[in-house]
């Protein structure tokens, strides 16, 4: 998987978990303080993401480090790369 | 607030039982409030309230309201029903106003996880005390709402209960942040037309959080574009 197919699923996810419409949806975008999530929100994005992924990351303390959407899809390429995702 | 409060607690708690004290004890905040809020500042501040569903009751519900000022606590007096407020932790600091809000059961949402906030939230409600939050967590520098908090939204979908609006414009600067001094002007308060459990079930916590914010956005613009 590489970094486009990673970026338009995980925009899918914001997309159907959020309703956020795909205009808004740029690498640069602050998960919190631009797309509004907050903390309770994270944690149904992370059960989000692992669903789509099918991968384990509640526990993972780079989630804590993220920071914009762009930070997300580097994330998720980091677990493809470590071979977390499951092809 | 202190003195409002206190001396009829004492001489009416030994007959009354804990949840008629709270009530009480509520009852009194919010003619502190009053008092404040239409005594003190009368002639030089000019209050507008109005309610777009007055004389309908809807029980225990979310009153959901933008921040403006440090005086936007006092205003929820308006309300003047029985309500505890959702705060950060600093009110509870305060020399005998934190006391008091303390004993009302006042939530300091700094202080508490989720699951805490979320079973005292239910469990006011499911008593019929109606819940007041501002979810942006701080004062919007201008008229651009900040981003919510979604907690007070999810306890209300899990309570079933009514969110209903409550937008203030005009306090920003009675009065300004770091200053106590109210300067002449004109605050509107506007109670909105409640979003019932029905007209929002379907949504995430998410949307719902927006949709609020949507709706308090937009009666800032058309109040303060005017």
């Amino acid at each position: 998987m590489n970094l486009e197919q990673i970026t338009k699923m995980v925009n899918d996810v914001f997309s159907v978990s959020f309703e956020i419409a795909p205009e808004r949806l740029k690498s640069e975008a602050k998960v919190f303080e631009e797309l509004g999530l907050d903390s309770l929100d994270v944690v149904d994005l992370v059960v989000a993401l692992q669903k789509k992924f099918k991968v384990q990351i509640r526990d993972d303390d780079r989630v804590r480090q993220i920071r914009t959407l762009g930070d997300i899809y580097q994330f998720i390429l980091t677990l493809e790369n470590e071979g977390h995702v499951p092809a | 607030m202190f003195l409002i409060v206190t001396p009829p607690v004492i001489v009416l708690r030994p007959c009354m039982g804990r949840r008629q004290t709270l009530r009480v004890i509520r009852i009194l905040i919010c003619w502190y409030g009053l008092i404040i809020v239409r005594g003190l500042t009368f002639p030089f501040v000019r209050l507008i309230y109005t309610d777009d569903e007055a004389g309908q009751d809807c029980g225990a519900c979310v009153y959901v309201c933008n921040h403006r000022s440090s005086s936007d606590g006092f205003l929820m007096a308006l309300l003047n029903r029985e309500v505890v407020q959702v705060v950060n932790n600093w009110p509870f600091k305060i020399p005998l106003m934190g006391w008091v809000a303390r004993i009302a059961g006042y939530l300091s949402i700094r202080t508490m996880p989720f699951e805490e906030f979320s079973k005292k939230s239910s469990e006011l409600l499911a008593q019929g005390v109606s819940i007041i939050a501002f979810p942006e967590g701080s004062r919007s520098v201008d008229k651009t709402l900040q981003q919510f908090n979604g907690a007070i939204f999810r306890v209300a979908q899990a309570a079933r209960v009514p969110i209903i609006p409550l937008c203030l414009s005009g306090n920003q600067t009675i009065p300004a942040k770091g200053s106590v001094v109210l300067t002449p002007g004109t605050i509107r308060v506007r109670k909105l037309p409640a979003l019932t459990w029905e007209s929002y079930q379907d949504f995430s916590a998410f949307k719902l959080k927006n949709r609020v914010r949507e709706i308090l956005q937009a009666e800032v613009n058309r109040w303060e574009s005017a």
